[in-house]
């Protein structure tokens, strides 16, 4: 998308941004798990765009609602269209797992957190059985087609955006006033019950169930 | 003190002054270098006007390859 940047604004800052600047977001940056590398680039790229916040947040709806990977790059590629290049021995993972191809029909699952580590380890408790026929590479297979799919979704909101298209950028109300953010709960500015101090609150707006429990019978159904 | 040359200590004195004029230019690029970077983000909106959109399907295939290692070391 950079290299297309540059070319389209031969003029702007993108003509001197060097490639691979957000290679490091591989394995939710340098392999940490902490932030899907994939969701990383766009929102970083939202950003240099000078995108505005219902942008960004369609962004963030995007990722934690869609059911990933899509099998678009499979079908892309059996297109005969387009023949994935990859490294010198053609292809991803390690030599005795290589998956040449992508992988037809891999399980798809909602990622419903930004995290890679949430989002990931997410797949494979739906995906055991997948990986299991098919080996570790699975993984790479799942990660790679979603960048395919990251990137795809982010030039189509990109250029809705730029085309004047209305973009709702709708989050998950779990973070909303009217979820677990409700003033008197979770909300920046309620005051605690007992110490009478302000709360802090919880800080961003990533959806709340994957990391927290709802507890039943204490007010915190939804 | 020669009427036809000059003094020692107006040797010394001409000599400095020329060697701090010498490393103005350099002193004065990199103070103006780390102080005012040229470009910035968020990228100006008249760079990026008309907008030409992204092709989707080539940052699609392109995305997944990297990701392969085709462009390594950039990528991969």
């Amino acid at each position: 998308m950079i290299g297309q940047l540059a070319a389209n604004f031969p003029t702007s800052v993108f003509n001197d941004m060097p490639k691979g600047a957000w290679t490091y977001g591989g394995g939710g940056m340098n392999s940490s798990g902490v932030v899907c590398g994939n969701f990383n680039a766009g929102a970083a790229l939202l950003a240099q765009l000078g995108a505005p916040t219902n942008v960004k947040n369609e962004w963030q709806r995007w990722f934690e609602n869609t059911y990933l990977p899509t099998n678009a790059a499979y079908v892309d590629y059996r297109s005969g269209n387009w023949t994935p290049g990859g490294s010198a021995t053609g292809g991803w993972g390690s030599a005795g797992t290589q998956l040449l191809a992508p992988l037809n029909n891999c399980p798809k699952v909602k990622p419903l957190s930004l995290g890679c580590h949430s989002a990931h380890t997410r797949w494979k408790a739906a995906s055991s059985s997948w990986i299991a026929s098919k080996g570790a590479a699975a993984n790479s297979d799942r990660c790679s087609k979603t960048s395919y799919d990251a990137a795809y979704a982010i030039c189509n909101l990109i250029n809705a955006w730029k085309s004047g298209a209305t973009i709702s950028g709708t989050l998950d109300p779990s973070t909303s006033a009217t979820g677990c953010k409700t003033p008197g709960c979770h909300a920046p500015t309620a005051t605690d019950p007992i110490s009478g101090t302000p709360r802090t609150g919880a800080s961003g707006q990533m959806k709340c169930e994957p990391c927290h429990t709802q507890r039943m019978g204490d007010g915190h159904n939804l | 003190m020669s009427e036809k040359g000059i003094t020692r200590r107006q040797f010394v004195g001409t000599s400095a002054a020329v060697a701090a004029a010498s490393a103005l230019p350099l002193a004065a690029n990199v103070t103006t270098a780390a102080a005012t970077p040229v470009k910035t983000f968020p990228v100006a909106a008249a760079d990026i006007t008309p907008w030409v959109p992204l092709n989707a399907l080539a940052a699609a295939r392109y995305s997944l390859e990297i990701y392969r290692g085709k462009y390594a070391p950039q990528g991969g």
